[in-house]
C-alpha cells in the first residue's frame, strides 16, 4: 500500500490484480439470467399446478433422497403442492414485485428529485426536509404499519415496495440536475425554447442517468429482501400467491423433519441478492467510478 | 458551531418526531377499526359497541387525534388493547431484552466491521481484500432470516448445540448476535473500508510519507482521523436504530423484545402499543442523528455547517 501511494497510481504495482472478479460477475450474471428466464416462463416449465393440493403425497423429500419421488424432483409440502412449481412460481412474484417496485421507486423518486431541481424555493425545501424525515425513519417499520392495517392487497404491497429508497433517487436526481443546470448545453437547448420537461426528459436525464441506474441495481436487491422479509414473516404476499419468503416461512415450521423446505428457497433468495449486488458493484465501478 | 444552527437542529427534530407520530395515528385509524381483530366476527353488537365506546372509535378521527394529543402530552399513551395494562409500560418491559441484545451485538459490529473494512483498505487491491470484499458482500446481500434459518439449522437441529428460541440463559444470546453481526459488519467493513480508500489516496499522505513518516505513523496520524468522519456518521445512525433494528432477528428467534411486540402488535392490531414503538423509534433515530450532527461539527471543524450536505 505504501509503495502504491509514493509510486501515485491507484492499483498496487507490486502485487498482480486479482483474477477471479470476472468469474464470479460472470457466474452472477448466469444466475439471474437463469432467474429472470424462469420467472418469465414458471407457467410452462412448472412440472405440476403448483397450487394443487394432495393429501396422498404429502411432506416427500427431493428426488435425490430415499423415498424421493421422481415426478417431484424437489419434493412436495405439508399439503401435497409440488416444491418445485412453487418455487417457479414463486421466483417470479419475488422477481416481479422487485422489479416493478425499482421502476415506480426510480421514476416517482428521480421526478420528485428534478421537481426539487426546477423550482428550488419553497418546494425544494419541502422536498428535502421530506427526503430527510423518510431517511431518518426505518421503511421497513413504515412498511409494516402501512401493509398491515390496511386490508393487504398485491397492488398495495407492490406500492409500498415501490416507494422503499424513493429518498435516493430523489437527493441524487436533485444534486445532478442542479448541477447539469449550470452546464453549457442545457443553457443552450433553453434558449431555443425548449420546455422544462423536454429539457429533463432528452437533456439532462440521459446525462446523469449512469448514476440512478447504479442506484437502480443497488436498491434491487435491497428490495427483494425487503418483500421476502415481509412475507416471511407473514406481512407480505398472501397465499395463495405465492414468494421466495413464504416459501421459508412455511418451511420453518417443518425445519425439524424437512429442512429441504425452508433451506431451497432460502438459498435460491440468497444467491439472488448475492449476484445482483455483485454485479450492481460491478456496474458502479464501470458505470460511475465517483460513487465508490 | 452556534447556537442558531442547534437549536434549528432540535426543533426539526422534534418536527420529524411530531410527524412520524401524526403519520402512524392517521395510519392506523384510516385503516379501519381493531374491532372484529379484537373481539372476533360472532361478537355480540352489545359487545361491539361497548368495545367502541370504551376505545373512542365513535368520534371522528380529529377528535380522536386531538384526545391523543392532549393525553400523550399528560404522559398517557393509552392501553393495550390485547393486554388491557398500559401501553408504555408493555414496551418498557420488552425494552431491557431489546437494549441488552443490541448493545452486545452493536459492540461486535463495531468492532469487527470497522476492523475488516480497515485491514481490507491497507490491502487495496491485493488477495487479502478481495477476499475480505467477497464476505462483507456476501453478508450485505443476506437476508437476516435466510442466515437466522440457516443457522438453527446448523447449531440447533443438526449439532444441537444452541436453543433456537427464547431468551433464557447466556446461549440464548448466540445465535441472535451472530445474525446481527454477520448482517451488519458486512456494511461497516464496506463503508470503513471506502472510506479509507477515500483518504489513502489523499496528496496528504503522499505529502507525509515524503516528509519522513513511518507508514504507521502516517495511518495513525492522518488517514484514520480523517476517515473516521463518515465512519462516525454511520455508527451514529445504527445507534439510532437500537430499537427497530432487530424487529426480523427477534422474530425468529422468540427473543421477547420490543421488535418481536411491533410484529405481533401489527398482526393484532393493537394500535397503541404500534403507537409507543413507533414514537420509540423515531425519538432513538432523531436523537442519534441529532448527535451525529452535533458530533461532526465537532469531529471535521472545516464543514461549513449552515451549508446543507447533499
Amino acid at each position: 500500500m505504501q509503495d502504491t501511494i509514493t509510486s501515485g497510481k491507484r492499483i498496487q504495482t507490486t502485487q498482480k490484480r486479482f483474477k477471479g472478479k470476472g468469474l464470479i460477475v460472470g457466474f452472477a450474471a448466469i444466475w439471474l439470467l437463469a432467474m429472470i428466464i424462469i420467472g418469465f416462463s414458471a407457467p410452462l416449465i412448472a412440472p405440476h399446478d403448483h397450487q394443487k393440493i394432495n393429501l396422498l403425497t404429502r411432506l416427500l423429500p427431493p428426488v435425490w433422497m430415499e423415498e424421493g419421488n421422481p415426478s417431484y424432483f424437489l419434493g412436495t409440502d405439508d399439503l401435497g403442492r409440488d416444491n418445485l412449481s412453487r418455487l417457479y412460481y414463486s421466483i417470479r412474484m419475488s422477481l416481479l414485485v422487485a422489479i416493478l417496485g425499482t421502476l415506480i421507486c426510480a421514476v416517482i423518486g428521480s421526478s420528485i428529485g428534478f421537481i426539487a431541481a426546477h423550482f428550488r424555493g419553497v418546494i425544494d425545501e419541502i422536498v428535502m426536509m421530506l427526503v430527510d424525515f423518510q431517511a431518518s425513519l426505518p421503511y421497513m417499520i413504515l412498511a409494516l404499519a402501512v401493509i398491515a392495517f390496511f386490508e393487504n392487497n398485491i397492488f398495495l404491497f407492490i406500492g409500498v415496495m415501490g416507494m422503499y429508497g424513493w429518498e435516493m433517487y430523489a437527493r441524487f436526481a436533485r444534486g445532478l440536475a442542479l448541477a447539469a443546470q449550470e452546464q453549457g448545453y442545457v443553457v443552450a437547448v433553453r434558449t431555443f425554447g425548449a420546455s422544462p420537461v423536454r429539457i429533463y426528459l432528452r437533456h439532462i436525464l440521459p446525462n446523469v442517468g449512469n448514476t440512478l441506474l447504479v442506484n437502480m441495481t443497488l436498491n434491487f436487491p435491497k428490495l427483494i429482501m425487503l418483500e421476502t422479509s415481509l412475507s416471511f414473516l407473514g406481512l407480505g404476499i398472501q397465499p395463495p400467491n405465492t414468494s421466495l419468503g413464504n416459501l421459508v416461512g412455511f418451511g420453518r415450521d417443518h425445519i425439524l423433519t424437512a429442512w429441504w423446505l425452508a433451506v431451497i428457497p432460502a438459498i435460491t433468495i440468497f444467491l439472488t441478492t448475492l449476484s445482483m449486488s455483485i454485479l450492481g458493484d460491478w456496474t458502479r465501478d464501470k458505470l460511475d467510478p465517483t460513487l465508490k | 458551531m452556534n447556537s442558531a444552527y442547534i437549536i434549528r437542529k432540535i426543533l426539526r427534530a422534534l418536527l420529524t418526531v411530531w410527524l412520524v407520530t401524526t403519520f402512524v395515528f392517521l395510519i392506523l385509524r384510516l385503516s379501519g377499526d381493531p374491532t372484529v381483530a379484537v373481539l372476533g366476527l360472532e361478537a355480540s353488537p352489545e359487545a361491539v359497541e361497548a368495545f367502541r365506546a370504551k376505545w373512542g372509535l365513535n368520534d371522528s378521527v380529529g377528535v380522536q387525534y386531538l384526545t391523543f394529543i392532549k393525553n400523550a402530552l399528560h404522559g398517557d399513551l393509552g392501553l393495550s388493547i390485547l393486554e388491557g395494562t398500559s401501553a408504555f409500560k408493555s414496551v418498557t418491559s420488552r425494552m431491557f431484552n431489546t437494549i441488552t441484545l443490541m448493545t452486545i451485538s452493536t459492540a461486535l459490529i463495531f468492532v469487527v466491521g470497522i476492523s475488516f473494512g480497515l485491514l481490507a483498505s491497507l490491502y487495496h487491491n491485493s488477495f487479502k481484500d478481495r477476499f475480505i470484499m467477497l464476505f462483507a458482500v456476501a453478508g450485505y446481500s443476506i437476508p437476516t432470516f435466510v442466515l437466522a434459518v440457516l443457522l438453527i439449522l446448523l447449531f440447533s437441529i443438526h449439532l444441537g448445540w444452541l436453543p433456537s428460541t427464547g431468551s433464557g440463559s447466556w446461549t440464548h444470546y448466540i445465535m441472535p448476535v451472530m445474525t446481527l453481526t454477520i448482517v451488519e459488519s458486512a456494511v461497516f467493513a464496506r463503508f470503513s473500508r471506502s472510506a479509507m480508500l477515500e483518504v489513502l489516496y489523499q496528496p496528504y499522505m503522499k505529502t507525509a510519507l515524503a516528509k519522513g513518516l513511518s507508514w504507521q505513523q502516517a495511518v495513525r496520524r492522518h488517514a484514520l482521523p480523517n476517515a473516521a468522519i463518515p465512519v462516525v456518521t454511520i455508527m451514529g445512525f445504527w445507534v439510532g436504530l437500537l430499537i427497530a433494528g432487530a424487529v426480523i432477528t427477534e422474530s425468529i428467534f422468540g427473543w421477547p423484545g420490543v421488535g418481536r411486540l411491533l410484529v405481533f402488535s401489527v398482526k393484532n392490531r393493537d394500535y397503541n402499543v404500534v403507537q409507543v414503538i413507533v414514537l420509540f423509534i423515531s425519538c432513538s433515530m432523531v436523537m442519534a442523528n441529532l448527535a451525529v450532527d452535533l458530533l461532526y461539527g465537532w469531529l471535521d471543524p472545516r464543514i461549513s455547517i449552515e451549508k446543507r450536505i447533499a
